[in-house]
């Protein structure tokens, strides 16, 4: 029997049985369904995370200060008082650090921020120019901070877009007056809006030179007397230099700190941050994909159920068939046709189902972040390739049973 | 495979078929010998349980016997596995059941091509259709089974056998399930293929007015045969 005919007689076999095929299909849609659209989903969280953590910039890495102990009690990362704006200026060493693009130390305080008749709470960061392009701040109108501003400690302000659109609306504030904790600083310049949650990523906030922030807003000095810095951001040359930067960094900071044992910093790139996340995503994703791939193989437990009464049902017909001439392998190809095609339509509808499923899943929210998916064809030929397998698999044995059958008995069969 | 006298399509060597039921041996055949020539017609008689539908499966290869030989055609069909044997049933055999055992959801042609399928065979359709009329159905190919009477059945079986012009057409109390007329119509078509086609014909029945219109009655009693009559041809 030649493969078209195994095929043809599958299909009529299927149609005549409609109720019967369509149950057992739906067993395979809503396993590949499901398992496709866990993966999809996985995906593009993945890809949320990784947009949601670049959106601060590229090739980023974060250096903070390790916990300060205090008489033995150590406490937050980030706590410490050890980084100083003369280690930020240290890192742009070209020759020490020559895969360091830019460099931009940061310090972060809350403050009150009151304009006209309005008035906001808000982390006030002092920086330096360079945070301009590492955190890919884009103006929306005026400048950005300058060196000039830094060295002179300048009562400027760079707002961010909600803080301009609470404090003034819609009109531009550049050039007007903002009162940061009673000290009045000039707005020279508005950012665009960015969007997004995450770390270091709001457009609730106001950008300050570093120097002004430390001397008019707050005053942490180390235990040197030099005025302390909460964060320095390192932008590396290129996402291949990342590591070299990192080392290099560390090596700078080790010599400026005198460091023999542990050190007193923290290198956190974004591939790390990035990494984390998705790594906690990527063992949900292959947890809840064990579980929608459970109902896939009851899919297939389901395929040999009807397999095994719809060649009961026609033992007769397999009498027949074998007393005009059927051998064994062509009984055998002919239900194991069955059920490769039910396995192999399911995992088709399926995969339609499942990718219909993501992509309405798109249209919500959770936690106010929309639902990224991602839809490959990987997947999709992944997905169907398991449900015929799944098919060949559970439809093996029925298979062999009608093959293997007496004619005389099954010719006796009623 | 060994070649028998030209003239013989069948040749059966002491053949004996033993069954086991549970720790019983039953023994069906108890050392037949039959020779049946090409283009013969044969009766086969006797009461249920003489062992002539166990003698009919070995002589249709749906069964082996338990000892002896049996040739087809030249074939040694005794000691074939069971692939061998459905390729002997698909080229050499033809069967008509009691039951007719039509599959109930093809069209009378399909059930006519179903042997072609499996032989692989070109022009099925055609093929099909060509032979349901020699069997006097041209009209009723595209009806299936329940549309057709019992007699049309029966034509439609014996369409199928007929199709892969086997050596040998082999039917099991083809009237047993039909009233007298159509019985009748269905033996007068056995013996207008036999007459003018010169079809090898063996069919069983404990009908004795069927066995009539066969010019050789064998008779099985207790899985032996007990007669080997061959008489004048007597007309339906």
């Amino acid at each position: 029997m030649s493969p078209i005919e195994s095929l043809r007689l599958a299909f009529w076999a299927l149609v005549s049985n409609k109720l019967r095929t369509i149950l057992t299909l739906l067993g395979i849609v809503i396993g590949v369904g499901a398992v496709i659209a866990v993966m999809a989903i996985g995906k593009g969280t993945n890809q949320s995370i990784e947009d949601q953590i670049t959106r601060v910039g590229t090739n980023l890495i974060f250096v903070r200060p390790q916990a300060q102990t205090n008489q033995g009690v150590r406490g937050q990362v980030g706590t410490g008082q050890t980084l100083t704006l003369q280690d930020a200026y240290a890192l742009e060493d070209q020759y020490l650090a020559p895969d360091v693009h830019s460099v931009a130390p940061e310090v972060n305080t809350f403050a009150q921020a009151r304009a006209s008749n309005q008035n906001v709470f808000a982390r006030v960061t002092g920086t330096t120019p360079s945070y301009e392009g590492i955190r890919d701040a884009t103006l929306a109108d005026g400048r950005f901070i300058e060196d000039q501003d830094v060295t002179s400690r300048s009562l400027v302000a760079v707002l961010g877009s909600n803080i301009s659109q609470t404090l003034y609306g819609d009109i531009s504030p550049v050039g007007q007056f903002i009162i940061i904790n009673n000290r009045q600083f000039q707005i020279i310049g508005v950012l665009k809006a960015k969007g997004g949650t995450g770390q270091g990523v709001t457009d609730d906030f106001i950008i300050a030179p570093i120097t002004t922030v430390q001397t008019r807003l707050i005053s942490q000095r180390t235990a040197q007397g030099t005025e302390s810095v909460q964060n320095i951001n390192v932008k590396a040359v290129s996402n291949k230099t990342i590591e070299a930067a990192k080392a290099q960094v560390t090596d700078i900071l080790r010599e400026r700190h005198k460091i023999t044992t542990t050190d007193d910093f923290l290198l956190t790139s974004q591939e790390d941050l990035i990494q984390a996340r998705q790594e906690v995503n990527d063992v949900l994703t292959v947890f809840l994909g064990a579980i929608a791939g459970i109902s896939l193989l009851v899919g297939g437990i389901g395929i040999m159920n009807i397999m095994l009464v719809s060649v009961t049902e026609r033992t007769r017909e397999i009498g027949i068939r074998k007393a005009v001439g059927a051998k064994r392998r062509d009984i055998l190809s002919q239900f194991l046709t069955e059920a490769t095609l039910v396995s192999f339509g399911g995992g088709g509808i399926g995969v339609a189902a499942g990718w219909g499923a993501s992509k309405l899943l798109e249209n919500l929210t959770l936690n106010n972040q929309p639902i990224e998916t991602i839809f490959t064809a990987n997947i999709a030929g992944l997905a169907v390739g398991v449900s015929v397998a799944i098919g060949l698999f559970f439809g093996i044995y029925p298979a062999l049973r009608a093959s293997r059958m007496d004619p005389i008995e099954a010719l006796r069969h009623t | 495979m060994m070649q028998t006298s030209g003239q013989a399509l069948i040749q059966i060597d002491q053949v004996t078929k033993t069954y086991r039921l549970g720790k019983v041996e039953v023994q069906a055949i108890r050392g037949v010998s039959l020779a049946i020539n090409k283009g013969e017609m044969v009766a086969i008689v006797g009461a249920s349980g003489s062992g002539k539908s166990s003698f009919m499966n070995i002589l249709g290869c749906l069964d082996r016997p338990t000892t002896g030989k049996y040739f087809l055609d030249g074939h040694d069909v005794g000691k074939m596995n069971d692939n061998a044997l459905a390729g002997i049933r698909r080229d050499k055999i033809g069967f008509v059941f009691q039951q007719f055992n039509l599959l109930q959801r093809m069209s009378a042609i399909d059930n006519v091509a179903l042997p072609l399928v499996y032989a692989n065979g070109k022009s099925r359709r055609q093929r099909a259709i060509q032979t349901l009329e020699r069997v006097g159905l041209g009209k009723r190919g595209k009806h299936r089974p329940v549309e057709l009477s019992g007699g049309e059945q029966q034509r439609v079986a014996i369409a199928r056998a007929l199709i892969n012009n086997p050596s040998l057409l082999l039917a099991d109390e083809p009237t047993g399930n039909l009233d007298s007329r159509v019985g009748a119509e269905i033996l007068r078509l056995f013996q207008e293929l036999h007459d003018k086609e010169g079809i090898s014909i063996i069919f069983v029945t404990h009908d004795p007015a069927v066995s009539a219109i066969s010019p050789r009655v064998v008779t099985f009693k207790d899985g032996m045969i007990i007669s080997d009559e061959v008489k004048r041809k007597v007309a339906v």
